[in-house]
């Protein structure tokens, strides 16, 4: 399925002759034995197009699984443990399959069309091919053939970590340090800048009874935003697949927070293309670098004033 | 998925099916399935197993089942099936009292087809699930097996064709309703109704007929065994004017038994055959024609001998000794030994004859029959061995013959020595004295043999020359009165047909004081490779000689014919005659019939090219004009309609890009490419080059992916 795990799956063909096909079976010894105790000619041609159907949906679903091409299509995201459709298209499809990916649920092949095959992406990870089941018994189900086959996805398809929303919190613009996992609450709220003379329209609720009750006349308040906070993320993997996954998925969680907090959030992690540094503008954007995230050397961010800085460690496994 | 019916755990299934199980959803399955009920029923009605009537009332009570069972396969009453089983137990128990111990195994195929056919009829109301319908599927193809042991005829084809295309639809289309079952959702695209839908089973089909007529050509031919092919019948039991003596209605004035009660009122018939009478004139010249006489159901070819004659006067044939003796006893009544047939080795043949027309009362039989299967109490054996029955043999008559062929190759006759010498002289008395000869066929037959060790090299000395000097034909001059027959076909005419040719193998040899007869009866004939049945026309009457040899008794020569020694291999395969039988009975119609196929393919194609090449040449014209978004938007409508998803009226581009990529392609190119699409066609700029060079690459890709 993707480059870094069941890499033991090679294609396999699994055969099983049906009950029908061993009642053809044994028509066909009684008309011949009856054939060569009666004398009649029409039983030897009975039992020959008996074993003409027969060994035509015996050697059919082996021959028809031959060579058998199939293309798979379907979102460039994904989350790990989230079903996600993917286009199956198998080459002479008229023949009648069974297709599924992994243990999933079985969906029929009978038209020149791809068809969608749920696919649950057990890890996060980047998945340039699936390995895909396919069964078939045509054209009379007398016997079943299976095989499995690996397909190239026409474009990967990156699966996010799961998102684990743990007590990590977004630190305070001014802790600075390598501390891991350490948090505090922000400062949120508006802060009062100044007072100025009402004007006509503004809300009642902005009112500083105060300072008006001091002039005499209607003061309001102008408040001010407070400064949007930066949060840096540092995921630091050891190669333990559970562990690393773990990590990747907090951190997806810290993220997650952190964007709905309105921090901007920048995310450090290494990919096998070298380390990487992002600027995490979405949800999106942050699965996609954790998909793709192993263990490596981290980007050390240069440090700015006011950033939060989070460092999440793998423990290796 | 069907509900469960009352009475699922009773355990009933053993008889009735699992009323357990999923009940069979599809239509096409259940009519199938009655189709090749049908057929199966209709086979048997063409072999009397069944009448007519019986028959269509048992289709109709089939059709009615299978739309009960079709309608009520949810809710099935268990009061149906346990009727269904005490009906089935009923109908097995009164079968079994009734015929199984008083019948032989051949005449219970009547009453098990019979019986077959009403166990279906009450069956197809309990047909629910898809292993019930494959069990109906099962015993059709007994049904259909219990006609074929019956049938005689080519004609069968027809209704054996069309059972297993049907036999073989049906477990085709339960393979597909398999599949639905097996699948556990269905988000995908149906499949749609057509020809593609139904390819996989008609090539299939196709395949396995193919296959099937490969396997013909390779598996051993069906064989007779004494105790399943001794079938016996005779239509009525009319007695010959006289007890022991010949009769032959076909021969209608001529009959030797004065009768003149034929059925053309005293005529003789056209296939009637002169030899089979107490004279053998050799210069009558009859013409027998295509009629069919009999069948022969048998594992080898072999002369079917009627009789012989020893009496030669120089132009016909007689009798000598026309005493019968009586073998009685029940069927099968034993033929006794001659004292002139040796106890040696020989194999066992079993021959069972069908009469088609009217004929001699003679028993035919290869070699030395040994038993005869004929429902009368009595038979009347001839001195040389040959028998009669008491009864005129009519047609539909049928008997068995079980005889032995005593095991004779070259080397066992040569054995022999010079038979001359070596045979009984009672034999030598009555088949071996001198024969009424002219001096120049004797001195003839003298320089034949000469330096010839042993009575065989003899017979194929004489053979050899005959068959280079001699011709065969049925149209020879007639023969000039007190004209020696013999003289006349070796030195003046030199052209004959069996008669002749038999006769002057029996006379030279005699010259030669070897013991020999001539035999009259029935050359193999032509072996249908369907039936397994030798079809015996009457053109097929045959005389040969008969030489005899110590070692083996009676041995059959013929110049004419070419009939394989008892100790040769027999033709042990299912194909023999095949090619001959196809090119005599549909030889004629292979032009006509690659002409039609000719004019079929090539309408086939037109029709199946008109539509493509119209829509070709409209989208030829349609694209001639087109714009780079109006060309995009026709390559995106050709990928949805390869997908199964067609644009719909009135549907915009996006919408219809939407509904691809939701339905039948999620794929998120669909978006950029209508993104540029509209920019071009509603936008105040076109799209630049690179963007459409980016878009089409897009759909390339997609078009890749669905195809």
């Amino acid at each position: 399925m993707s480059a870094d795990r069941r890499s033991d799956l090679t294609p396999i063909a699994m055969r099983s002759v049906t009950s029908a096909a061993w009642v053809i079976a044994g028509i066909c010894a009684l008309m011949a034995l009856a054939a060569r105790t009666t004398g009649s000619g029409w039983l030897v041609v009975i039992m020959c197009m008996l074993a003409g159907a027969l060994a035509i949906g015996l050697v059919t679903p082996h021959v028809a699984l031959i060579g058998v091409g199939a293309t798979a299509t379907g979102p460039s995201d994904t989350v790990a443990g989230a079903p996600t459709t993917l286009a199956i298209a198998i080459g002479r499809p008229n023949l009648g399959y069974l297709v599924r990916i992994d243990d999933g649920p079985w969906t029929m092949v009978t038209t020149g069309g791809p068809v969608m095959v749920t696919m649950v992406p057990p890890r996060r990870g980047r998945y340039d091919s699936v390995d895909i089941e396919l069964c078939c018994g045509a054209p009379f189900g007398l016997s079943w053939a299976r095989r499995r086959l690996r397909v190239p996805l026409v474009h990967d398809l990156l699966a996010a970590p799961r998102t684990v929303d743990d007590a990590t919190q977004v630190p305070p613009a001014s802790d600075v340090g390598e501390s891991d996992e350490h948090s505090t609450r922000p400062h949120g709220g508006e802060q009062l800048r100044s007072v100025r003379d009402y004007v006509h329209g503004d809300p009642l609720r902005l009112v500083h009874w105060p300072a008006t009750a001091r002039r005499g006349e209607l003061v309001v308040k102008e408040l001010e935003t407070p400064a949007r906070r930066h949060v840096h993320i540092t995921v630091e993997l050891r190669g333990g697949a559970n562990a690393d996954e773990r990590v990747c998925e907090r951190a997806m969680g810290i993220v997650t927070r952190a964007l709905g907090d309105g921090h901007t959030v920048t995310l450090a992690t290494a990919s096998p293309d070298g380390p990487q540094l992002g600027d995490i503008g979405s949800r999106v954007d942050a699965g996609r670098q954790l998909a793709v995230a192993v263990a490596g050397h981290c980007p050390v961010p240069t440090t700015i004033a006011g950033t939060a800085q989070i460092h999440l460690r793998s423990g290796g496994e | 998925m069907s509900t469960r019916v009352p009475g699922a755990r009773l355990g009933w299934s053993a008889l009735v099916g699992d009323l357990g199980r999923p009940s069979e959803r599809s239509r096409t399955v259940r009519v199938l399935v009655f189709l090749a009920l049908a057929i199966s029923v209709g086979a048997a009605s063409t072999t009397d197993a069944i009448s007519a009537s019986g028959a269509l009332a048992a289709v109709l009570a089939m059709a009615l089942g299978s739309v009960v069972a079709g309608r009520r396969r949810d809710d099935l009453h268990a009061w149906i099936a346990v009727g269904v089983t005490a009906v089935t137990v009923v109908l097995v128990a009164r079968f079994m009292t009734t015929h199984l111990s008083v019948a032989t195994p051949a005449e219970l195929r009547a009453p098990l087809a019979q019986l077959l056919i009403t166990m279906e009829c009450c069956r197809t109301f309990a047909m629910r699930t898809r292993r019930e319908l494959r069990f109906a599927l099962s015993s059709s193809s007994a049904m259909v097996a219990v006609a074929a042991s019956m049938s005689l005829s080519f004609t069968f084809i027809v209704p054996l064709t069309g059972w297993a295309i049907v036999v073989a639809a049906a477990i085709a289309a339960a393979h597909r309703s398999d599949l639905r079952e097996r699948m556990d959702h269905a988000d995908g695209p149906r499949a749609r109704p057509g020809v593609r839908s139904i390819l996989p089973a008609v090539v299939g089909i196709a395949l396995a007929g193919i296959v099937g007529i490969g396997v013909f050509l390779i598996v051993p031919a069906a064989k007779s065994s004494r105790f399943l092919a001794n079938i016996a019948h005779l239509p009525r039991s009319t007695p010959v004017p006289r007890q022991g003596d010949l009769s032959n209605p076909s021969l209608g004035a001529n009959n030797p038994s004065g009768g003149t009660e034929g059925p053309e009122g005293g005529q003789a018939q056209t296939f009637g055959y002169f030899g089979f009478s107490k004279t053998l004139d050799t210069g009558v010249r009859g013409r027998p024609d295509d009629t069919l006489v009999m069948r022969v159901r048998s594992s080898t070819p072999d002369f079917w001998r009627g009789q012989s004659f020893d009496l030669w006067d120089g132009r016909t044939w007689t009798m000598s000794d026309e005493r019968t003796r009586v073998l009685a006893g029940g069927s099968p009544i034993q033929v006794s030994v001659l004292p002139d047939d040796p106890p040696v080795r020989s194999d066992e043949l079993i021959q069972t004859y069908f009469l088609e027309t009217s004929g001699p009362n003679v028993i035919f039989g290869a070699a030395r029959p040994s038993q005869v299967y004929i429902p009368q109490a009595a038979l009347f054996q001839l001195q040389d061995g040959t028998l009669r029955t008491g009864v005129e043999l009519e047609a539909g008559s049928i008997y068995t013959v079980v005889s032995q062929r005593p095991y004779a190759t070259p080397q066992r006759l040569r054995s022999s020595g010079d038979t001359a010498e070596t045979a009984p002289e009672a034999l030598q008395v009555r088949y071996g004295a001198m024969p009424v000869a002219t001096r120049r066929v004797v001195d003839l037959t003298e320089q034949l043999v000469q330096g010839q060790p042993t009575t065989y090299d003899k017979v194929m000395a004489i053979q050899d020359w005959m068959g280079k000097n001699t011709k065969y034909s049925v149209d020879i001059p007639p023969l000039p009165p007190t004209t020696d027959a013999v003289d006349q076909f070796l030195f003046v005419d030199r052209v004959g047909f069996c008669e002749q040719i038999a006769t002057s193998l029996v006379v030279m040899l005699r010259s030669q004081g070897i013991p020999a007869r001539l035999a009259v009866g029935y050359a193999a004939g032509e072996r249908n490779p369907f039936t397994g049945l030798y079809e015996v026309r009457a053109k097929d009457a045959h005389a040969w000689a008969e030489v005899y040899f110590p070692s083996v008794g009676w041995q059959a020569f013929d110049p004419t014919a070419s009939v394989p020694l008892s100790g040769d291999p027999p033709p042990d395969a299912a194909r023999v005659g095949l090619g001959t039988y196809l090119n005599a009975h549909f030889g004629r119609y292979v032009r006509p019939v690659a002409a039609l196929l000719a004019g079929l393919v090539a309408l086939g194609l037109f029709a199946a090219l008109w539509r493509p090449t119209r829509a070709f040449v409209a989208r030829r014209r349609r694209r001639a004009n087109a714009t780079w978004a109006e060309l995009t938007l026709i390559r995106l409508e050709a990928i949805g309609t390869k997908l199964g998803r067609p644009r719909g009226t009135g549907e915009t581009a996006r919408e219809y890009a939407r509904a691809l990529q939701r339905t039948v392609l999620p794929d998120e190119r669909f978006t950029p490419i209508i993104d540029a699409m509209e920019r071009d066609a509603y936008g105040p700029l076109p799209v630049d080059d690179e963007e459409r060079l980016q878009a089409t690459r897009m759909l390339d890709e997609l078009a890749e992916v669905s195809r």
